[in-house]
């Protein structure tokens, strides 16, 4: 019998900085739980973290998902850094343009020095 | 068929006109020559043609029906009926094959030699129609690729079937005719009529996985959905918000519906050009589909 898909979302906050850590799969079937949840916490902050290094699998419906998030971080006037995504999903970024509008870091540690710059200025 | 009306469709009803009249033809001769001569392959042979002659048919009628009057009634063109013909083919298949699976048993029990005019008539008509198949063959598949469909796509490989077809009768009337004096050469027509029914089998399960699937409404493929996210990734920049995406196959057609939402500042006239472009290139790059793009401010299921 095949595993139902999960999705595991760990959310951390440290004085104003929001940092998700997304981990399993990311498509049609746990999709609509991650957007309620996220929403929830764009909706709360203006300085995010999304960390994709347990991040295993993203289909197009993870895909229209972190579309509609940078768009409600860029309506917001937020700003989302995503981190340390494996090299299939980095590729699955790149074939569909995704690419040309997200803030991608190598590590947690350089997006969390980016994240960190960004408060400190005026 | 699907909704080709224009250029296009014309052409593609003019190349089946032509396949009618050219079936009808074969499917003339192979009767005769059926009919005089006691081969199980000649059998198998007339019914085959006749398969063809049934799908050309309700392919051609159809793309006529398209082509001149039924725009208004079928705006969203004839992709089911297409599934439906291509279904109905598949079952005369199904019937051939049980026809021709009978009497090459039949056959086999009882032995006999295969003899008559209808043997010099089909063998002069194999080597006609094995120049003209081949040619029917590789028109088709252009056709086939530059618009697909599940009936085209059928009758390329029927074609291609036939051609092989035309050059394996030719064989095995030449070595039953030429080894007819060794008994065992009376198993040559039982066996390759039964080889002949094998092949329309296998045809008959492709056109019936493929024709149902086509049937049944489903979302696009995941490769097709990125496609359209890559666009609207493209376009970042020129919309608000995107709240929702709805696509669907139907036959050959593929119907796309975004729901975006702009900034109410932004003119109409700027908001349709963006729309304008996002459409243009989705329907570039997804062959077959009719791209509709809505305004909303609220997220759509």
């Amino acid at each position: 019998m095949s595993k139902e898909p999960t999705i595991d979302i760990i959310h951390q906050e440290e004085d104003g900085l929001h940092i998700l850590h997304l981990a399993g799969r990311l498509d049609s079937v746990t999709s609509p739980a991650a957007e309620q949840r996220i929403v929830d916490i764009i909706e709360k902050g203006d300085l995010l973290v999304v960390n994709l290094k347990d991040l295993v699998f993203i289909s197009s419906a993870g895909l229209r998902l972190i579309l509609v998030f940078m768009k409600k971080t860029k309506k917001r006037n937020a700003r989302m850094i995503f981190c340390s995504p494996g090299d299939h999903i980095l590729k699955t970024f790149e074939v569909s343009n995704f690419l040309e509008f997200l803030e991608i870091a190598t590590s947690l540690e350089e997006a969390l020095l980016r994240a960190k710059q960004s408060k400190n200025k005026p | 068929m699907t909704t080709v009306i224009g250029g296009d469709g014309l052409s593609r009803e003019k190349a089946l006109r032509g396949l009618f009249f050219a079936g009808l033809l074969d499917v003339l001769l192979t009767t005769t020559a059926f009919l005089l001569a006691n081969s199980g392959v000649l059998l198998a042979d007339f019914l085959k043609t006749s398969i063809e002659l049934i799908a050309i048919t309700l392919s051609w009628l159809a793309i006529r029906r398209v082509n001149r009057g039924g725009g208004k009634k079928f705006e969203y063109g004839l992709g089911k009926l297409e599934n439906i013909s291509s279904l109905f083919v598949g079952l005369v298949m199904l019937l051939s094959f049980l026809i021709i699976t009978a009497n090459s048993v039949h056959s086999i029990i009882v032995p006999g030699h295969i003899q008559g005019i209808g043997l010099w008539i089909s063998i002069g008509s194999q080597v006609v129609y094995l120049g003209i198949n081949g040619s029917l063959w590789i028109k088709n598949r252009r056709l086939s690729k530059s618009a697909p469909s599940p009936l085209m796509d059928s009758q390329t490989k029927l074609f291609l079937t036939r051609f092989i077809g035309n050059a394996f009768i030719l064989l095995s009337l030449g070595l039953s005719m030429a080894l007819s004096g060794f008994g065992w050469s009376d198993y040559i027509d039982p066996a390759a009529s039964m080889v002949i029914a094998l092949s329309i089998l296998s045809a008959t399960l492709g056109i019936f996985s493929s024709s149902l699937y086509d049937l049944l409404d489903r979302t696009l493929e995941e490769e097709r959905q990125i496609v359209i996210l890559a666009e609207l990734a493209r376009h970042f920049h020129d919309y608000e918000e995107l709240h929702g995406i709805r696509s669907r196959r139907s036959g050959a057609q593929v119907y796309v519906e975004i729901f975006l939402e702009f900034d109410p500042e932004k003119k109409m006239a700027e908001i349709q050009q963006v729309i304008d472009t996002i459409r243009r290139d989705i329907e570039q790059k997804l062959q077959g589909s009719s791209v509709t793009i809505a305004l909303t401010t609220e997220a759509v299921a």
